[in-house]
C-alpha cells in the first residue's frame, strides 16, 4: 500500500509541475510551488 | 488578483528551483531529528543489546532500538523499564537515561529501553509547534535530547487506515492510533510496523521472563489520569505497596486500575499475555496540554505556564499547578523514585529480589538533574 500511495504522490507532483508550465498567472504558479514542497518531502520519505 | 506574464515557462522553472532549494533547507532540519542523543552507559550496564535480538524481523528498521542490560552480581528477578514510549513525554526518556547512567544492580537484572518507539523520536507532531530538542545543563556542559512525536513517524508506516482495529480484541479506534505503540500491544508478527515493535517487546518479556514491567509516561494537567500509577489487576498488590513507599518519600500519587475494556496498552496487554507484573506511571507535562502557551524548550524543561496557573485557579485541572509549575527534574524524580519503590515493594512482599543501587534520592533529583547527567567519554 505504501508504494501505491507514493505512486499517487508522484503522479500528483508530475501533474502540478506540468500545469505550472502551462499556467500564465504567476500567483497560481507560486501556489503550486508551495504545494510541491510537502509532496517532494513525502516522496523522498524525509517528512 | 492575477499577474500574467508571457515568460510563464521561465517563471515556472524559477519557482520549481526555489521549491527545490526550500526542500533542501527543510530536509536538513527534518533529517537532524534522526541523529540520536548521546547516552553514556554507567558502570552498572553489563550489556548493550538491540531489541531485534528478541525479534530479528525488526533488525535494520527504525523500530530497532537499544536495550541496556544491568545484571547484578547475584541472581535475582528482573525488571523492564520502558522510556520513550511517547517521545513527546520527555520524563520517560530522561528517567531511563538516569538509570542507564547511574544505576547499579546488586541482585537481579534491569532491562532499560530508553527509546521504546525509536521511530517516533525522528519527527515531531504536526501543528503542535514543539521544538525538536531540549537541553539540560550539567556541571560539565549541556546535554541535548530530542522532543519527538506521540506516534510512529508516518514515513515509517503509511498510510493510516480510517479505523484502527486492535487485532487481539477487536477494539476500534481512530486510524491515527495505528501508530501509537501504546495501543498496539501485545503486537503481532503479521501486523503493521508499530505492532512489530510491540511484539518484539512482548518477546523480550516472555523470553527473559521479566517479572515487572514499568512503562513511563506523561499527561497534560487537565487529563484525569495524572500523577498516578495504572496497574494491571495482577500487579495491584505490588503497586499498592510501592505507592506507600512513594508517598513516604513525599510524592503525592494515586493508583488506578487498568481498565479491562481499553486495549493495546502495556498495563492491560502485557499483564494479560505475559507473566510480567505490568504497571504504567504518569507525571504532569504542561507541554502536552491544550491550554498551554508558547511551546518552547523552557516550557518542556521548567514546566511553568501562566495559563495553567489560571486554569488551576478555576479548578479545571487534576493536579495542583502554581507559578513553580512541574519542572522536568520533578517529573524525572517521580518516575525514578517510583521505579526504586517498585523494586523495594517486590522485595518486601516476598515476591523475589531486585536490588537497585547508585541512584540519587527524590529530593536530590528534584532539585537538579545536571549532576547525574554529566557527559562522559563513550565506552
Amino acid at each position: 500500500m505504501l508504494y501505491v500511495y507514493l505512486g499517487l504522490v508522484l503522479l500528483l507532483a508530475i501533474g502540478i509541475i506540468w500545469n505550472m508550465f502551462r499556467e500564465k498567472d504567476i500567483l497560481k504558479q507560486l501556489d503550486a510551488a508551495l504545494v510541491l514542497v510537502p509532496l517532494i518531502l513525502r516522496l523522498l520519505l524525509i517528512k | 488578483m492575477q499577474i500574467h506574464t508571457k515568460h510563464y515557462r521561465i517563471s515556472a522553472a524559477i519557482l520549481i528551483a526555489l521549491a527545490a532549494v526550500v526542500c533542501v533547507l527543510l530536509s536538513t532540519q527534518f533529517l537532524s531529528m534522526r541523529e540520536e542523543e548521546p547516552i553514556y552507559p554507567g558502570e552498572g550496564v553489563t550489556q548493550t543489546r538491540m531489541l531485534s535480538d528478541w525479534y530479528p524481523a525488526i533488525r535494520g528498521t527504525a523500530g530497532d532500538t537499544e536495550v541496556y542490560v544491568l545484571q547484578g552480581a547475584a541472581d535475582g528477578d528482573s525488571m523492564l523499564v520502558l522510556g520513550g514510549t511517547h517521545p513527546n513525554e520527555p520524563s520517560g526518556l530522561l528517567s531511563a537515561v538516569m538509570l542507564i547512567e547511574n544505576a547499579k544492580m546488586e541482585t537481579g537484572t534491569l532491562y532499560i529501553i530508553p527509546r521504546t518507539n525509536n521511530s517516533a523520536f525522528t519527527c515531531t507532531d504536526p501543528q503542535e509547534g514543539t521544538p525538536m530538542r531540549f537541553h539540560i545543563s550539567t556541571p560539565e556542559g549541556e546535554r541535548w535530547f530530542r522532543f519527538g512525536s506521540r506516534a510512529t513517524n508516518p514515513i515509517h508506516q503509511w498510510p493510516d487506515p480510517e479505523i484502527y482495529v486492535h487485532a487481539s480484541s477487536g477494539q476500534r479506534l481512530s486510524g491515527s492510533e495505528t501508530r501509537n505503540i501504546n495501543r498496539s500491544y501485545p503486537g503481532r508478527t503479521d501486523g503493521n510496523f508499530t505492532e512489530s515493535i510491540s511484539y518484539a517487546i512482548t518477546q523480550l518479556i516472555q523470553q527473559e521472563g521479566v517479572d515487572i514491567t514499568i512503562d513511563l509516561h506523561e499527561a497534560s494537567p487537565e487529563y484525569p489520569t495524572i500523577n498516578a500509577v495504572v496497574a494491571h489487576e495482577d500487579a495491584m498488590e505490588l503497586a499498592s505497596w510501592a505507592l506507600l513507599g512513594m508517598q513516604m518519600e513525599g510524592m503525592d500519587i494515586a493508583l488506578e486500575p487498568s481498565p479491562k475494556n481499553l486495549h493495546g496498552l502495556t498495563h492491560r496487554e502485557l499483564g494479560d499475555y505475559t507473566d510480567t507484573l505490568a504497571v504504567l506511571m504518569e507525571t504532569a507535562n504542561a507541554s502536552q496540554g491544550r491550554l498551554r502557551g508558547k511551546t518552547d524548550e523552557r516550557l518542556i524543561v521548567e514546566g511553568k505556564d501562566k495559563f495553567y496557573v489560571r486554569a488551576a485557579q478555576y479548578g479545571r485541572l487534576y493536579v495542583p499547578f502554581d507559578e513553580n509549575g512541574h519542572p522536568l527534574s520533578e517529573r524525572v524524580a517521580r518516575h525514578t523514585t517510583g521505579i526504586l519503590q517498585f523494586a523495594q515493594a517486590y522485595n518486601d512482599l516476598g515476591l523475589g529480589t531486585i536490588q537497585i543501587t547508585g541512584m540519587p534520592t527524590f529530593v536530590e533529583m528534584q532539585t537538579d538533574l545536571g549532576p547525574y547527567l554529566i557527559p562522559k567519554a563513550k565506552n
